[in-house]
């Protein structure tokens, strides 16, 4: 290292100075400190705090430090790996539960096995086999899955029955989507009759519209890309249709959900996750529900959105206290805050059967039982094999754009998404 | 070009061309300020208003200070320029009193390396720097975003081209008195170089305060961004329309710069004068 | 002894014999530390990067394999960095005279006259120099459709109002004027400099000789004069434009869908966030290709003028 004493003093004066800047907080020495690094913080930041107060409330000894929160997805993995270089990493994170991969692939992510096999009762808990599914990589845990989506329609009844729709027997059909889109923009007044979060991280609103189809991203042995096939074809069409038909406008992701807010927008497919930032967002001025998303098939399936928790701290000392935490907040009492705060499904399998927890909450709210209603056609959110995950994220966006804003015709768009994705993928 | 009286009419044209100008320079500033002082709802009005109506400024100042702590950005700033310019100093300026007034084999070879140096854009040296500090473990350190500056072929450059102009009698003077090259250095250019290490020092001062490509990656841990880096994260991790705190933010970061140009506005202009035009 | 200095080598007083190794040390103590680091943070690296720039290097990952030109021919072939590389040409083709000419006037206008010169000096080479991304997150702010002042006084003067940075059609633009708009008082200052160093008795010979017009002047002796500044001051503001990243960073991310993606942000992405540092050291040999080429310009044109005037 580095041996200029001046340097090195005025560094020592640097942080001894930012240490009584920031009140002392990291000098505390009795308590362990775990640091937690969560994304998407317009829907997080409230649940956090709760989670953080009741946690420290059960354990007095250990303090919860939330490290600024990411973006979204796509930036909490980037944020994630360039703290790795940079020996930054944070004890526990909530990354995509599609882009887990990436930390076990460099071994970044602590296994679990250890710590749940010291855990009594742990399917008890609620952590049942099919929520340890979807952080079991090679056979071995890596991580407690802490919320789960899947893709819905939000609908502004107000519009749609100025269209002329029902919102009891909504299409479930695009084409009788599209109809009542085409009316909605008709009304004028500047609204708009469709928008399908195409933009949302990780692709997942494409996915969505790929494994309806029956589609795949991949082939089984992981080498070729496969989302040029036939599920593929009709998505990308059915994404052309959206902007043709159902009038779709170029919109940023936040300006489209502003404009639902403001009550602008008839039809609006997204992360089941969003409905509690919904219910603040509109706050009674119009009428909404959710309905469930359309699914032609064949064989059609619906990704898995969410996020799971991974340990990232190799120091046993952390550990235990890294550990404690996320039980907690992947648990039952963990899971019913944070449905409660967002509109994520809960992982784990107690709360939703407990009359204590969630049982009697989602009986007085059916807006979250659309998600639930979808869980038979719950599939893995999918994360492309290699180094270049992160890059062909990125590049499938940008040929999804190429379609939105009509400089692309779909297919042609489809093929050159596949030809890009390919020349990424592992030789 | 100095002519002192011109006609009344061309001075009405230069003033109105050159007024219209400065405001064009000067808007932002002035709104800037202006916008840290109201509160929200004024702040989203749609007509024009300069002057708040009622005091926003308490809460934005003091959201902006607290959300991020923008004074240990604004003490990372004095450090990481002051470190980089006293380190240039000590290292550069004896490189150029070499260069100009001390004879030795490869001093072409040398001054020739720093000509062709100067072209290098450092943004194009950035990344095999960064992969060796990482492999090193020397990212997130002061070290990391003082270091790769220390060396300034631009100095070297300049101090030789001033030094070179310094009588040699000076020189052989002290070197008769005993005085050795080394001490040469600092007992007889450097009072003599004043001008230029100021100038110099005012350029290099701004330009890393201001930097923001090398500690963007160099740095990601809170404790240790700059000012740029403290308003970007502000910015980018913020709510997007937290303006009332952002410009708050954005004036307290200006400040020491703007102040300092007031203060010392000749020697700044001189600063850029004397390295622009060598 | 043999005299090993150069042929533009001064007259030295009291000679010091060159090979004593007591001399060498003494310019070892003076130049080691400049020399090292040079060496350390310049030119290995520089090398680091053209050797890197053949490998699929990535930070992170466990393999490094020689890959030859793949790396080149990716880039030929990358849609992104084509967008790139025309969007840095654009903005440079704009920023760069714009902000010289309106610099070159300023200097004129402001030096003609003494009535408030030194506050139109100061006012002016402020944008130069706060910190950019500051009076950047300001411009965005100014520039917001709904709310910014520049749209509330287009609106007042009858204009309707324009999403500044996310319309397509207009983001690059933007950006050039903010360029632009930082540029000006330095360049003015650059100008000011040559002009003052123009002497008094020029102009009287001129005026002797019959030219009258302050635009006979200006095309007789102040241009001529500035020849060598200008020169300077377009190189150095080209160099400056071709290196935009701080705007487009934190106002647009090179958004929407690449509209204002520039080439030292391309290598950002790649080589920092994407951490592909073999295509990212190539993308930084094209960018260094034309940042000596415009070094190289300055240094061909003055060097002409110094031969032939």
């Amino acid at each position: 290292m580095l041996k200029v004493s001046s340097l090195r003093k005025s560094a020592m004066l640097a942080v001894a100075a930012a240490g009584m800047l920031c009140g002392g907080q990291a000098l505390a020495q009795t308590k362990t400190t775990v640091t937690v690094q969560y994304p998407l913080g317009f829907i997080f930041d409230k649940v956090f705090v709760q989670l953080k107060d009741e946690f420290e409330k059960q354990n007095p000894d250990i303090t919860v430090s939330y490290l600024p929160a990411t973006k979204e997805y796509e930036d909490a993995a980037q944020t994630a790996l360039r703290q790795a270089i940079t020996k930054q990493l944070p004890d526990v994170a909530l990354q995509a539960i599609n882009l887990q991969r990436l930390f076990v692939d460099r071994g970044i992510a602590v296994e679990l096995s250890p710590f749940i096999a010291k855990e009594k009762d742990w399917k008890g808990q609620g952590f049942s086999d099919s929520m340890m599914a979807l952080s079991r990589f090679g056979g071995k845990q890596y991580g407690l899955a802490f919320a789960a989506s899947t893709p819905i329609i939000y609908i502004n009844e107000d519009l749609v029955r100025k269209a002329g729709g029902d919102p009891d027997r909504f299409p479930t059909t695009w084409d009788g989507i599209f109809a009542l889109s085409k009316k909605i923009g008709a009304l004028g007044g500047d609204n708009v009759g469709l928008y399908h979060s195409w933009q949302i991280t990780g692709n997942w609103m494409w996915q969505a519209l790929v494994f309806s189809y029956g589609g795949r991203m991949m082939d089984e042995a992981e080498k070729n890309v496969a989302f040029n096939g036939e599920g593929g074809k009709h998505a990308i069409d059915l994404l052309g249709r959206m902007v043709r038909e159902g009038g779709m406008p170029d919109l940023a992701q936040e300006a489209a959900r502003n404009t639902f807010f403001a009550g602008k927008l008839g039809i609006w497919t997204e992360s089941t996750s969003l409905l509690r930032v919904a219910d603040d967002g509109v706050a009674g001025k119009f009428k909404w529900r959710t309905v469930p998303f359309p699914v032609p098939g064949p064989n059609a399936k619906l990704p898995t959105g969410g996020a799971a928790a991974m340990m990232f701290t190799k120091d046993p000392a952390r550990q235990v206290a890294a550990w404690k935490f996320m039980k907690f907040i992947t648990g039952p009492t963990g899971a019913t805050l944070m449905v409660k705060g967002t509109g994520y499904m809960p992982p784990n399998s107690l709360p939703a059967n407990d009359p204590a927890m969630l049982k009697s909450y989602y009986e007085t709210r059916p807006n979250y039982l659309t998600s639930l209603s979808q869980q038979p056609y719950m599939t893995a959110w999918y994360a492309f094999p290699g180094e270049n995950n992160l890059k062909i994220i990125a590049v499938i966006k940008d040929r999804l754009q190429s379609v939105v804003d009509k400089s692309a015709e779909p297919q042609a768009a489809l093929s050159a998404m596949a030809a890009d994705v390919q020349k990424l993928l592992p030789k | 070009m100095r002519r002192e009286r011109r006609g009344v009419l061309v001075r009405i044209v230069r003033h109105a061309i050159l007024l219209c100008g400065a405001i064009v320079m000067a808007a932002p500033f002035v709104w800037m300020v202006a916008t840290s002082l109201k509160p929200k709802n004024e702040i989203f009005a749609t007509e024009f208003h300069l002057l708040p109506k009622t005091w926003g400024a308490v809460e934005n100042y003091h959201a902006a200070l607290t959300q991020v702590p923008l004074l240990h950005y604004l003490f990372n700033g004095a450090v990481v320029t002051i470190a980089i310019f006293v380190l240039q100093v000590v290292v550069n300026m004896p490189a150029a009193y070499a260069l100009a007034k001390v004879r030795f084999r490869g001093r072409a070879l040398m001054f020739g390396a720093v000509l062709f140096c100067l072209l290098i854009p450092y943004q194009a040296v950035a990344l095999p720097i960064y992969i060796f500090f990482a492999q090193v473990g020397l990212l997130n350190t002061y070290a990391a975003l003082v270091l790769p500056f220390t060396i300034s072929v631009f100095g070297i450059f300049l101090m030789r081209q001033f030094f070179v102009s310094v009588p040699d009698d000076l020189i052989d003077a002290a070197r008769i008195d005993g005085i050795s090259e080394y001490g040469i250095v600092w007992k007889v250019m450097a009072p003599t170089a004043i001008p230029a290490i100021t100038a110099f020092g005012i350029f290099s001062l701004v330009a890393h305060w201001n930097d923001y490509f090398w500690p963007l990656i160099a740095v990601d841990n809170g404790r240790l961004f700059t000012p740029p880096l403290g308003i970007a994260s502000l910015k980018l991790n913020g709510e997007g329309t937290a303006y009332g705190s952002l410009m708050a933010a954005a004036t307290v970061v200006i400040t020491p710069l703007v102040f300092a140009f007031l203060v010392a506005q000749r020697r700044f202009i001189e600063g850029v004068t004397f390295t622009g035009l060598k | 002894m043999r005299d090993t200095t150069l042929a533009a080598d001064r007259r030295m007083a009291v000679p010091i014999p060159v090979r004593d190794w007591r001399h060498t040390l003494r310019v070892l103590a003076l130049t080691a530390p400049a020399l090292v680091l040079m060496l350390g943070f310049l030119i290995i690296p520089l090398v680091a990067v053209i050797l890197l720039s053949f490998t699929d290097y990535q930070l992170g990952a466990s393999s490094l394999a020689v890959i030859g030109f793949d790396n080149y021919v990716e880039m030929a072939r990358d849609q992104t960095v084509r967008i790139s590389l025309v969007n840095t040409f654009i903005y440079v083709a704009i920023v760069v005279p714009a902000s010289v000419a309106l610099g070159l006037g300023a200097a004129l206008l402001i030096e003609v006259d003494a009535s408030l010169r030194g506050f139109y000096r100061s006012t002016y080479f402020l944008p130069v120099m706060a910190t950019l991304i500051a009076m950047a997150v300001v411009w965005e702010f100014m520039l917001d459709q709904r709310f910014g002042v520049v749209n509330i006084f287009l609106r007042s003067i009858g204009f309707g109002s324009y999403d500044w940075l996310h319309d397509r059609s207009l983001v690059l633009y933007t950006l050039c004027g903010i360029g632009i708009w930082q540029s000006v008082g330095f360049n003015m200052v650059l100008f000011m400099a040559g002009l003052t160093a123009i002497p008094r008795e020029l102009y009287e010979a001129a005026d002797v000789d019959g030219a009258r017009s302050a635009l006979d002047r200006f095309t007789l002796v102040t241009w001529p004069l500035l020849g060598p500044v200008t020169v300077f001051t377009v190189v150095i503001t080209a160099i400056r434009a071709f290196q935009v990243f701080d705007t487009v960073n934190v106002l647009t991310d090179g958004g929407p869908n690449k509209a204002s993606e520039v080439l030292l942000h391309t290598i950002y992405k790649e080589g920092f966030v994407y951490f592909r540092d073999g295509y990212a050291a190539a993308l930084i040999v094209v960018f260094l290709a034309f940042i000596l080429a415009l070094s190289a310009i300055r240094v061909f044109v003055l060097d002409k003028r110094t031969r032939t005037s």
